[in-house]
């Protein structure tokens, strides 16, 4: 594409394909035109000057031309429309939905309404039927464990002997509770039995009292 | 100039540049038209058929357009009223 800038023209016969024209004026000029890549005039000035169809541009005049009278009026008729307006080619509208989508077809929408409510439904009695089967309320039986149990293997190895420890343990305590004896003999520290210390205890109590009185 | 004889073209889009169509059928057929060589048709039929137009041919149109809206109205109506003739 050649570009031509500032150019003045005059009463030239000039072939236009292609090119492009800027701030040019054409006096007296003939642009012609063969049907190859359009040209682009930009700011241009063309007083006096025509436009001549030539190649194959004549040809789809004469062709349109041709189908006009021989009986396709009514589908040239638009195009020329069209291109008188500017606005070729014409913009095309978007074909219409199929039938299936524009909810005339009753069938199709009885069929499909038909699968909805009948999924729903059934989704419904899936629902149900879970609900009334699953053992929410299950009685165990007899020695069945209510969660798996740990196993036994991973419990801490614990001495078969401590009960017996436990017991002697608890005997000695008993029996330091219920003697008289040392517990550290150098700073004369003894254990009395219990009751002992008790009534001991209430005795210094009402000594005490009596001496607050007198 | 290619001959085309008894033939129907449906559903499809047929080329007619430099084509001798004779004795055919278009049924819903697209007639697209390039520029070319112009076609004949000598005895056909034609059924909802569209027309298209390709590469010189729709330059050309696209063209007459655009300079009957850059100020060469009055030319271009002339070339159109033509094909009107």
């Amino acid at each position: 594409m050649a570009t031509f800038e500032n150019q003045q023209y005059t009463k030239e016969m000039l072939l236009i394909d292609g090119h492009r024209y800027e701030e040019c004026v054409f006096t007296n000029c003939t642009l012609t035109y063969e049907g190859g890549e359009l040209p682009a005039f930009i700011n241009c000035q063309f007083p006096g000057t025509r436009v001549q169809l030539a190649g194959a541009a004549s040809q789809t005049i004469t062709y349109l031309s041709g189908l006009y009278k021989g009986g396709f009026s009514k589908k040239i008729e638009p195009i020329l429309e069209g291109v008188q307006r500017g606005v070729y080619p014409p913009e095309e509208r978007p074909k219409p939905p199929p039938p299936g989508h524009t909810g005339i077809n009753f069938r199709e929408l009885y069929i499909t309404h038909a699968v909805l409510i009948g999924g729903t439904l059934l989704l419904i009695f899936a629902i149900w039927y879970s609900y009334i089967t699953y053992p929410f309320y299950e009685i165990l039986d007899e020695g069945q464990p209510l969660f798996e149990e740990f196993p036994l293997e991973a419990m801490p190895a614990l001495p078969d002997s401590l009960a017996e420890q436990y017991d002697l343990r608890r005997d000695e305590q008993l029996a330091l509770l219920d003697s008289y004896g040392w517990v550290d003999e150098e700073a004369q520290i003894v254990h009395i039995p219990v009751t002992a210390a008790f009534d001991l205890l209430i005795e210094q109590q009402s000594t005490t009292t009596d001496e607050e009185t007198e | 100039m290619a001959a085309v004889k008894n033939k129907t073209f449906q559903n499809e889009v047929v080329p007619v540049d430099g084509k001798q169509f004779r004795d055919c059928v278009f049924n819903n057929a697209t007639l697209e038209f390039a520029g070319g060589e112009l076609p004949t048709f000598t005895d056909c039929r034609f059924n909802d058929v569209k027309l298209q137009f390709q590469d010189a041919a729709a330059n050309t149109l696209k063209l007459l357009g655009g300079l009957r809206n850059g100020g060469f109205s009055t030319a271009i109506d002339e070339i159109l009223e033509s094909v009107r003739e």
